[in-house]
């Protein structure tokens, strides 16, 4: 249980910025996912905190103590990677041992530490398996137990649900979360899948090209994105975007799509001086108004069932609007249907970053 | 060389050779391994050597093998830790490669003139150190570059599963690397053993040959001179010292298969 920050937290390989000035604080008992495509620097950064690679610049601090200059063994972190780095030809028993040897806790305390975590990780019955013969899913738990028996102050985790399908996924999903509860644990995991970390996280720091972008809850991350990026990145199906710009009329402050206009003069003081925006409006927040005034006119190009919901992708010139409508609703391919934007549920984006409105 | 030394004395020079011995017998064997006077006598009907100590000829195989395993496990030992940091820091790794090739084409006698001119001024010659250093030297580097290949094997992730758990770089090698390494390392050290083994170069130019130190490829050559050519023993000498030799292509054969076939199916 341990509060991390890093400050101006930078990493290159030669010419390649992998990290660029982070600047990250992750309160103590916190579950924190770092979130990014491939190659944004989150699992350098996690690597980072671990000791596992040394910074160009900056500084991590665990529980206010300067850790950048220390090797791992010095800074109470436990590390599960995404393969889990089992020890191969060792015994479970072994492998929860393992660091508890190292630190030459005597064999009879380290005997029962292990059974404890066994129990605790329901690994009693395999501990005399070698780790070749387990299932994925008990990999993991023996990862997770080995980091853990070790009482780290910060757990970090590499991707831990990246490796396994979809049943396995919602049991260890269910498995992290108590651990968070009961243990209070400091966790902070990487990964690329946004489903992921909105169902797991507290606190999500979003990362992109080595940068962090927006560090907040899953609910403000989805509702109040700060950047394009984020707004992109977030939400399953993703965020309609349309190109529009602002012009200024007499009657008020519009931003012109071509198809459709909006006016905006309320908010015509939060606008700098460039002219092209991007709107954007999740598929949730796109109704079909069958009376009452429409935003805009579009022709039904796909339909995508989903269970409970259909997905209806639409044209719109050369763009494609999606929206949701429950299962039974009647819709066929080529029909026009008239769409309305949620006021208040709107993003606009300067085309190179985020001035929202919700 | 195995007929040879089956035959009688007559036959090891008669012309035209004789491919299978008339008479086999192990009398040869049994001249190199037993009391010497006494079956000399029966061999030639008069007495030649006098009966020195009866292990006299074993005395050669078990200096072979001594000497032979101790610059294995020497160079084992030497070889663990560069290649530990070889593989895990890869710096110079393509220059090993070509300092191993290099080393490897030139001749061992021509590298044995100023090895015997060094090792006779630190009076290394003739002393299981120096035979052992000896060997070192030869087999060092690819010792070297076989056990790296072994560490290459093994994934950095365990390495940074045990650093993340508490271990020093040191401790990241003896316990969670080793253990694994156990057939590479038993695989290295055997390889070694038979290069040294049949390493003549080395066995006559550092030793003298009624010196302390006693190699089979030394014995033999005395045992050109003494009484005329004594081809029968020097043949079963020579078939015992093939053996281990042979075992070892025999034990690996399963694994030069498995070598030559995987690169196949890729």
């Amino acid at each position: 249980m341990a509060r991390l920050l890093l400050e101006g937290l930078t990493k290159k390989f030669g010419n390649f910025v992998a990290v660029d000035g982070l600047k990250l604080e992750i309160k103590s008992g916190t579950f924190t996912s770092l979130l990014g495509p491939s190659g944004c620097g989150k699992t350098t950064t996690l690597r980072m905190v671990a000791g596992l690679e040394v910074p160009t610049t900056g500084k991590i601090l665990i529980d206010d103590r300067d850790v950048t200059d220390l090797p791992s063994r010095e800074r109470k972190i436990g590390l599960v990677f995404q393969s889990y780095a089992l020890f191969p030809d060792m015994t479970v028993f072994d492998n929860l041992a393992f660091g508890l040897r190292v630190a030459k806790i005597s064999e009879a305390e380290l005997r029962k530490q292990v059974k404890e975590f066994a129990e605790t990780f329901q690994l009693d019955n395999v501990l005399e398996s070698k780790t070749a013969k387990l299932g994925l899913d008990q990999r993991q738990r023996v990862a997770l137990a080995r980091t853990m028996i070790t009482k780290p102050s910060i757990l970090l985790l590499d991707e831990p649900l990246s490796n396994l399908d979809a049943g396995l996924r919602a049991k260890v999903r269910v498995e992290l979360k108590r651990i968070r509860q009961q243990l209070n644990q400091t966790i902070l995991f990487v990964t690329h899948d946004q489903l992921e970390a909105m169902s797991m996280a507290d606190m999500i720091a979003v990362m992109d090209r080595g940068k962090l972008l927006q560090h907040a809850s899953p609910r403000e991350i989805y509702n109040k994105p700060n950047a394009l990026f984020v707004a992109n990145f977030i939400g399953s199906p993703t965020m309609n975007f349309l190109q529009c710009t602002l012009v200024h009329k007499e009657k008020g402050t519009f931003l012109d799509g071509g198809t459709f206009l909006l006016d905006v003069s309320r908010f015509e003081s939060l606008f700098p001086t460039t002219s092209e925006y991007i709107l954007g409006i999740r598929p949730e927040d796109v109704q079909i108004m069958n009376s009452g005034r429409a935003d805009i006119e579009a022709v039904i190009e796909l339909i995508e069932p989903l269970g409970p919901k259909k997905i209806l992708n639409l044209r719109l010139e050369d763009s494609l609007v999606k929206t949701f409508v429950p299962y039974e609703h009647k819709c066929e391919l080529g029909q026009k249907l008239r769409l309305g934007f949620n006021r208040d549920r709107m993003h606009i984006f300067d085309k190179s970053s985020g001035a929202t409105i919700v | 060389m195995f007929t040879t030394s089956l035959k009688t004395p007559l036959e090891w020079v008669s012309y035209p050779p004789t491919w299978f011995p008339e008479k086999p017998n192990v009398d040869s064997y049994i001249f190199l391994l037993g009391p010497s006077g006494h079956y000399f006598s029966s061999l030639f009907g008069y007495q030649i050597m006098p009966g020195g100590p009866s292990w006299a000829s074993v005395k050669p195989i078990f200096d072979n093998i001594i000497l032979s395993g101790l610059g294995a496990i020497l160079t084992v030992l030497l070889a663990v830790p560069a290649s530990y940091s070889l593989s895990r820091y890869r710096r110079g790794e393509n220059q090993l490669l070509l300092f191993i090739m290099l080393f490897e084409m030139i001749p061992q006698f021509a590298l044995l003139v100023p090895l015997v001119i060094f090792f006779s001024t630190l009076q290394l010659i003739d002393t299981y150190l120096g035979m052992t250093l000896g060997y070192t030297v030869f087999t060092l580097p690819l010792a070297i570059w076989f056990l790296k290949g072994f560490f290459d094997a093994i994934p950095k992730e365990i390495d940074e599963a045990a650093l993340t758990d508490g271990c020093t770089r040191l401790q990241v090698l003896y316990k969670a690397l080793l253990p694994l390494l156990r057939a590479g390392l038993s695989v290295t050290t055997l390889f070694v053993f038979i290069l040294n083994w049949s390493d003549l170069s080395l066995e006559l130019g550092l030793v003298l040959s009624h010196g302390r130190v006693t190699t089979i490829p030394a014995y033999m050559a005395g045992l050109l001179g003494v009484a005329g050519q004594l081809y029968g023993p020097m043949s079963a000498l020579g078939t015992i010292a093939v053996i281990p030799v042979f075992a070892f292509g025999l034990a690996i054969q399963k694994y030069l298969v498995r070598g030559f076939t995987s690169g196949a199916i890729r």
